[in-house]
């Protein structure tokens, strides 16, 4: 016999759920048709106060089967966005609190409509329990209580929930994409069937789950998952793709997971057995400081975050730059000014300023003096491609920063960094370059002027022609670049602040969908390559000078702060600053105490202690430096296992629902 | 431009898509009242803001109101309503939102209970349902009585248990 309601039937309820009723639509029963089965609405009951959502449905045509179906999270966007967001992701303290405020709500209701099939001659054996996503959590639960069927989409499992639902049985359908975290984040009653799309065999090959070429580095879940797996529409007909849950659709989407089950499966076990340490970093979050959250992410899933930034992030604009067509200009740009020129935005418009107004001086004093020798000098030359270049790729890359607010995360901050540091590299060193030319010609001119009398017509010409170019394509390019910068900085501000609310509420890292991904075939190169001159590219990842080690915007902080630092006190600095919780982002005093050559840094977060750095004795090699700082990382890691261990201990005898 | 409150969409003020619902009922008795229900509904889910990690609209509530039916013969009511009752508007700036009609039933009340088909605006031929005698006769039924399909095997094994519901709705220009 075909179960019914079919899976499709069910997951028609299951979207429907998601709509708000009137109560006239139970007592003057309203049509709905699910799967082209007409069904009437049977119960209905809405709880403002812990935001309990659910429906019950009962076929016209016998035997009358009865769907309950509860709604996952309110999608009123005015209201509960953010809830909605924080619902679903795998932070499970999160889902228990939520499920506990509505799991009262879900047992009466569930009663009711028990009572009420009763009363109609309905038996269990025709009611069904349906829910997608925390509407599949409470499912699973009733579905236990009441010793009912069920069918779920993407639901949060409720077996670690403490409500003593055993884990596995038949009683209950739990559909699952194969990519959505969820789902995967937490044990199920019922079976599970995993279903397997294209898109998610593609999303696990990213994630090195699926066909890993030997010696790839171990896999990433954040690269493999899929948020747009978790949207019921995964399951719904639509125009062109059919049913879903149709007979062969879902067999073929079966038929993927088998095949490639050991890929999945272990992702989805990956998902599992991290999700204890990605909520409780992301709980952590406590301060509007995301690099204090990012700090106290474990290494692990820093590092996985960082790939994910440079796959998803960084490699877009990677490509969108190399399609510019102007990053060997660019690379070519920051060869010849081989000058490592750390400036900030700002210190470099301030610089670029002086320079600017020496060149007008410079340059009107060459015109003059050249003036009687040739007018045409004063002639525009058409941009250098050099000066396009750079314009181009600031623009680039303040767009892209722009950009990063779709793609998701937090990597914006660092892209500030990376997009004023371009876009000021490539100003600085310009101005480097044509202010030795300016001078060299301003000098030539001076001389050719004297000379001019005489013989050397023809060489002050060249001469002046030289510098008046060099002058203009500086000029502009300063121009062009400082608005460039000043945009990215302004839209990486916005970006920033938006990046740290998602971290604070990942759900809506969802909102936008992920962006295509580059081919496999393209290594990824991180935008900063073009940034930072080759010399730093070779610092590793643990070394603070490297762009993706979370320490690197302390260091450069401290190197704006203290120019004159060498590299090996900078690290000095950073060390030290990193054991006493100072960051980049709380940093507001440095004291010099002259005297006693001591240099004072205090943070102004809470957390931050005071640190003291000993000018009189030399610094220590950078070795010594990164392992102060991996030292410190180990202890706040420890420290955060044993407050996991504390969570979990807390967990199995602490928050066991009241009245079971 | 959007403008107006979803949850309390506005009246179309010059509606002209005028639609008629007889109902008839061989019921074995008399009925208290018979009134008729509209509810309304918005059916392009896309106007409104989408949720799309879960892949949900944020759809209005339904509107649903109540219309006079008035007996046209002994076991026949007709009553009239407007398609397009309910004005459509731009809600969140995505575009238009179309309410139409996603209940047209007659609501025919016995000692307060309501005997209700299910029966929508895109029923061309009559929509029937059968409601057992047992449930008019009995005063003491709190709930809905509710109503089976015309192929229910019950009512081929006994037919004197049931009574039917015709239901048509059709337009029905002034």
């Amino acid at each position: 016999m075909n179960p019914t309601p079919t899976p499709g039937v069910s997951a028609a309820a299951a979207s429907d759920a998601y709509r708000d009723r009137e109560l006239s639509d139970i007592d003057k029963p309203k049509p709905v048709f699910f799967g082209g089965q007409r069904y009437t609405v049977f119960g209905y009951k809405d709880d403002p106060a812990t935001g309990f959502h659910a429906t019950a449905y009962k076929e016209v045509a016998p035997p009358h089967d009865i769907i309950i179906a509860y709604r996952g999270t309110d999608p009123d966007f005015k209201h509960h966005t953010i809830t909605t967001a924080q619902d679903v992701f795998v932070d499970f303290v999160m889902v228990k609190n939520k499920v506990n405020l509505q799991e009262a709500d879900a047992r009466a209701f569930t009663q009711e409509v028990l009572d009420k099939a009763q009363a109609l001659g309905i038996s269990g054996d025709h009611i069904t329990l349906v829910g997608h996503s925390l509407g599949g959590t409470l499912a699973e639960i009733e579905a236990s209580e009441f010793g009912l069927r069920g069918m779920t989409l993407n639901a949060y499992g409720a077996v670690d929930l403490g409500y003593g639902v055993p884990e596995g049985g038949s009683q209950v359908t739990n559909y699952v994409m194969a990519c959505d975290l969820i789902s995967a984040a937490s044990r199920h009653y019922g079976q599970t069937i995993p279903l397997a799309s294209e898109d998610d065999l593609a999303s696990l090959r990213a994630g090195r789950y699926l066909d890993m070429t030997s010696g790839a580095p171990a896999p990433n879940p954040l690269l493999a998952m899929r948020p747009g797996d978790h949207s019921i529409a995964n399951f719904l007909p639509a125009p062109g793709k059919g049913d879903p849950l149709g007979a062969a659709n879902l067999a073929q989407a079966e038929a993927r997971y088998e095949k490639h089950r050991g890929s999945i499966d272990h992702f989805r076990g990956d998902l599992y057995s991290g999700r204890a340490g990605l909520a409780l970093a992301l709980n952590s979050a406590g301060s509007r400081n995301l690099r204090t959250t990012w700090a106290n992410l474990p290494p692990q899933m820093q590092q996985q975050l960082a790939e994910w930034h440079v796959t998803m992030v960084d490699a877009p604009i990677q490509s969108a730059v190399a399609q510019a067509r102007v990053v060997e200009d660019v690379k070519l740009a920051l060869d010849q000014s081989g000058a490592v020129v750390h400036a900030s935005g700002q210190r470099t418009q301030q610089a670029a300023d002086e320079i600017a107004q020496r060149f007008r001086v410079a340059g009107q004093t060459m015109q003059r003096r050249a003036g009687d020798v040739s007018r045409g000098a004063t002639a525009f030359m058409p941009i250098a491609p050099l000066a396009a270049g750079g314009v181009a790729l600031g623009a680039a890359a303040a767009g892209h920063v722009a950009d990063a607010e779709a793609e998701g995360y937090a990597r914006a901050s660092h892209l500030a960094g990376a997009a004023a540091h371009v876009g000021s590299q490539f100003v600085a060193s310009q101005f480097e370059t044509a202010r030795h030319t300016v001078e060299l010609g301003a000098q030539l001119a001076a001389q050719a002027a004297k000379e001019v009398v005489h013989t050397q017509e023809s060489a002050l010409v060249v001469a002046a022609d030289l510098t008046i170019n060099t002058y203009q394509r500086a000029t502009h390019a300063y121009d062009v670049t400082h608005q460039a910068v000043s945009h990215g900085i302004d839209e990486a501000e916005r970006a920033a602040g938006q990046a740290y609310d998602r971290l604070r509420h990942p759900g809506k890292w969802f909102d936008h969908a992920a962006p295509a991904q580059t081919g496999p075939a393209s290594t990824p190169v991180h935008a900063d390559d073009q940034a930072i001159p080759p010399t730093e590219a070779a610092h590793a990842l643990n070394d603070p000078r490297h762009p993706d080690n979370p320490n690197h915007a302390l260091y450069i902080e401290l190197h704006q702060r203290i120019p004159d630092a060498s590299e090996n006190r900078l690290l000095q600095f950073t060390a030290a600053c990193h054991a006493n919780r100072i960051t980049a982002g709380n940093l507001p005093t440095i004291h010099l105490d002259e005297p006693g050559m001591k240099l004072h840094f205090s943070g102004s977060s809470p957390m931050a202690t005071p640190a003291t750095v000993d000018l009189n004795t030399p610094p220590p090699q950078p070795r010594r430096a990164i392992q102060q700082i991996q030292q410190h990382d180990r202890q706040q890691v420890q420290m955060m296992g044993q407050i996991q261990a504390q969570n979990a201990q807390f967990n199995q005898q602490g928050l066991t629902p009241g009245g079971r | 431009m959007s403008h107006g409150d979803p949850k309390n969409p506005k009246k179309n003020p010059h509606p002209v898509q005028r639609y008629e619902v007889i109902a008839t009922a061989d019921a074995p008795g008399s009925w208290d009242s018979v009134k008729g229900h509209i509810s309304y509904d918005v059916v392009n889910p896309e106007c409104t803001p989408e949720d799309k990690f879960l892949g949900v609209h944020a759809l209005p509530q339904d509107v649903g109101h109540d219309i006079e039916m008035t007996r046209a013969d002994e076991r026949t009511w007709k009553g009239y309503f407007y398609r397009d009752f309910v004005q459509d508007e731009d809600y969140y700036g995505l575009g238009l939102c179309h309410w139409d009609v996603t209940q047209a039933s007659p609501v025919f009340t016995s000692h307060g209970s309501n005997f209700v088909p299910g029966s929508g605006i895109e029923n061309v031929k009559p929509y029937v349902e059968f409601f057992k005698k047992s449930d008019f006769l009995n005063h003491s039924l709190t709930d809905v009585g509710y109503g089976t399909t015309p192929t229910d095997p019950e009512i081929a094994l006994h037919p004197s248990a049931f009574f039917a519901i015709t239901v048509t709705v059709k337009e029905a220009m002034p």
